[in-house]
């Protein structure tokens, strides 16, 4: 068992409290159940804007709950208060209208409430790489850059209203059982790791983590991951602690599966859920171990021979990793997601799988390691941080255009790619100097990734 | 009132008194960054001298008058909207609670 407290607390909002909230409720409680994950990490409940109390739920509701296999007992409405609204870290509405009810009354969730047609797009085929603590913000700003949301679901009329119900139970399950995959893989281990001695030991960022494979169907995915992580693989006898972790197991059997996640690992039924989420749970889990301690950007990292790094940063999705790939062909690839730099400017490597934006498997992207991709190793100099640089794709670039940023505004740029900023010793202003200290923040628009390639010696000659 | 109870912005009487909250901030040039729980927000010059403004806690009509004398009146626009429509941003960041 995991031994740690609730690590998410979602609140799940309708009208009364008797339809798609109660329906939502049930189906996430029984998908993030099916991950071994107890109420005490991720605890899901249910109210209604203007709910009576006490009431059962709608029948046609117990229905889709027990067609989708939750359970349905002992439900009883809830009218939304400020006590229930103020415990919740996350707020899902089952529609448009409701998001802007409860906004309406209570303007300052705005930026942690969303329609569930919303989260499932904001999650659709991607697991954010970061702590859960930190996802309603990130989604929140996910949902300013996108250019539109569905923020409803598109469902048969009213009039036909038997399919109308089956279609939204099915859309309300499906969006609740990706939302528990992805949060089940990101929760902290166990608090007293004991990895085997065959244990695949990684190195990321300076944090010892373990990784022991499990199951019938495992052996390609340990093959995979040996393959994908080997930049980030200790060699030879290792005597330092393991600081994190993980099982993943990969059988055919749903009672494997179940016992597996009991005991807190991760466990699917097919290798490539296995290698998408494992790259991620060991992310986070690495960035458990170094919160307050590191500046931890969302950014990529690639380094001079001499040992300059320059940062690239920008939000999941918008290219940094296709930046990574090409730039790392001819320099040091040190990341492409989680750029660690310590109080004094030191860089810690983290050369993990790159997700290939072209091809998808199951739905997921494909990862590979940075050794199949032909990246250029990280130099054997000390890496220290030389240049920090937003980056931002624009089709109209002629060429890449390179523009140093008042600091506030470079500062409120970068605040929103940090892992647990509200950690760091002295907040902002430890980001503040740590900018400071490389010149500012730079913004970078251009077209193609291969584009940037000639502008790398300035990039690291200029700082360095 | 707990903060949980606050009323549209725009629904904010003269005398409701807002505070301004966070966890860390930057001033510099007019402008402020601002940390409150994981959001940052980058405050305009009217925006900063909000909350600098609100600080200690005050209400809505003073905050409105305490902008019209440090900017001067908004062009085409009643005072007291525009002060609402600054406070309605700034509780959806969590930057100005309700006292």
């Amino acid at each position: 068992m995991r031994e740690v407290p609730a690590r998410l607390r979602v609140l799940i909002v309708d009208s009364d409290n008797a339809g798609r909230s109660a329906a939502g409720e049930r189906m996430l409680r029984r998908h993030l159940a099916s991950h071994g994950v107890s109420a005490e990490e991720i605890r899901v409940t249910s109210a209604g804007l203007d709910a009576a109390d006490g009431e059962p739920m709608l029948d046609l509701a117990r229905a889709e709950i027990e067609r989708k296999g939750a359970n349905p007992a002992g439900f009883r409405t809830r009218s939304l208060s400020a006590v229930i609204v103020d415990a919740a870290d996350l707020i899902v509405t089952g529609t448009k209208a409701e998001w802007e009810a409860l906004v309406g009354r209570y303007p300052y969730v705005a930026r942690r409430a969303f329609t569930l047609s919303e989260l499932a797009y904001l999650y659709d085929g991607a697991v954010r790489a970061a702590p859960l603590a930190e996802h309603p913000a990130l989604l929140s700003r996910r949902r300013d850059a996108a250019a539109a949301i569905p923020l409803d679901f598109e469902l048969p009329p009213l009039d036909a209203l038997e399919e109308h119900v089956h279609e939204l139970g099915d859309r309300i399950d499906a969006a609740c059982a990706w939302m528990a995959a992805v949060w089940a893989a990101l929760l902290p281990a166990s608090s007293h790791p004991e990895p085997s001695a065959d244990a695949m030991r990684l190195d990321a960022f300076g944090v010892r983590l373990a990784v022991d494979f499990a199951g019938s169907g495992v052996a390609p995915v340990a093959a995979a991951a040996r393959r994908m992580w080997s930049r980030c693989l200790v060699p030879g006898v290792d005597d330092a602690p393991v600081e994190s972790a993980i099982e993943v197991t990969v059988d055919p059997d749903a009672e494997v599966i179940a016992q597996a996640r009991s005991r807190g690992g991760l466990a699917y039924s097919d290798p490539a859920h296995a290698i998408h989420f494992l790259t991620s749970a060991i992310t986070v889990r690495a960035i458990e171990q170094r919160v307050g301690g590191m500046v931890m950007l969302h950014a990529a990292g690639i380094a001079a021979p001499t040992g300059e790094v320059v940062g690239f940063i920008a939000p999941s999705g918008t290219g940094k990793t296709t930046l990574a790939r090409t730039l790392g062909a001819h320099y040091g690839y040190v990341t492409d997601e989680t750029l660690a730099v310590d109080p004094d400017r030191g860089v810690l490597p983290y050369p993990k799988p790159l997700s290939i934006l072209e091809r998808r498997v199951g739905g997921l992207k494909e990862e590979w390691g940075p050794e199949s991709l032909d990246l250029v190793p990280v130099p054997g100099a000390p890496l220290r941080l030389a240049r920090l640089v937003l980056i931002e794709r624009d089709v109209y670039a002629d060429r890449p255009v390179l523009e140093e940023l008042p600091l506030l505004e470079g500062l409120a740029h970068l605040a929103e790619q940090i892992s647990f900023l509200a950690r760091l010793p002295r907040k902002l202003h430890t980001l503040a100097d740590l900018v400071e200290s490389v010149g500012g923040v730079s913004r970078l628009r251009y077209r193609e990734a291969r584009d940037v390639i000639p502008l790398m010696p300035r990039l690291f000659g200029e700082a360095a | 009132m707990s903060p949980a109870e606050v009323p549209e912005a725009a629904a904010l009487a003269d005398d409701a008194r807002v505070r301004s909250v966070w966890d860390d901030a930057i001033e510099r040039d007019g402008q402020m960054l601002v940390l409150a729980g994981n959001e940052v927000s980058l405050l305009s010059p009217v925006a900063t001298e909000l909350v600098l403004a609100a600080r200690d806690g005050i209400s809505v009509a003073a905050l409105g008058a305490h902008l019209a004398e440090v900017f001067g009146a908004p062009p085409g626009q009643d005072p007291g909207a525009a002060v609402r429509d600054f406070l309605a941003a700034l509780l959806q960041r969590g930057v100005i609670a309700l006292d």
